[in-house]
């Protein structure tokens, strides 16, 4: 799954750190994200996209293979 | 993904301090006089310790870390069903070595032998991939 945290991530000025503590994970789950190798859970999910004040869909795209 | 299903950090100390207690035991039961006691009592006292060992080894895997959330619980409940397959894949393989490469009598594995197995499985795969986790961090 495709997601556009890190892009949205600089927009707001945000470290992976900030981004942590506003959403109650730890930094390496961010960062695991970000490097697709962690898939959120929905909630995880729609908690990040209220941050960025986005719909889910423009965060996070699903790819072919998914 | 909830966390709080998970044991508190205050229970993974209390755990490292039975397992040193029972392996202490185990290492000085000579100056104890632990060996003198009937066969019984000796087969009670095993019993007991290798449950505490099962209890202790489930309280570190599932105890909270400061870095706790719903990706490393994912991990660990993955690491279950990896547990599972490996200790399905060694209770197959241990009669075979035992007949074809020791040529001892084939004996039934205990439970707890099992059960210790697959926790230590999980707790070492855990502890690898944690400490993956924070070295992919570094480099960032």
């Amino acid at each position: 799954m495709k997601n556009y945290i890190k892009i949205e991530r600089a927009r707001h000025n945000l470290t992976q750190g900030d981004l942590a503590e506003k959403v109650g994970v730890s930094r390496q789950t961010i960062n695991s994200i970000e490097t697709k190798k962690y898939i959120p859970s929905a909630v995880l999910a729609l908690k990040i996209a209220k941050i960025f004040n986005m719909p889910l869909d423009s965060l996070f795209e699903l790819e072919e293979h998914d | 993904m909830n966390t709080n299903i998970l044991f508190t950090a205050k229970a993974r100390v209390a755990s490292y301090f039975i397992i040193a207690t029972t392996i202490v035991l185990a290492v000085l039961d000579g100056q104890l006089g632990l060996t003198d006691l009937t066969e019984e009592l000796n087969t009670l006292f095993f019993h007991i310790s290798t449950g505490l060992m099962c209890l202790s080894l489930f309280l570190i895997q599932f105890s909270k870390y400061p870095e706790e959330d719903e990706m490393l619980m994912e991990i660990r409940l993955k690491l279950v069903l990896n547990a599972l397959l490996v200790a399905t894949i060694y209770l197959t393989i241990s009669p075979i070595m035992e007949h074809f490469i020791f040529q001892d009598e084939i004996q039934e594995i205990p439970a707890s032998q099992i059960i210790m197995f697959m926790l230590l499985y999980q707790i070492i795969m855990f502890q690898m991939k944690r400490y993956s986790l924070k070295k992919e961090l570094a480099k960032e």
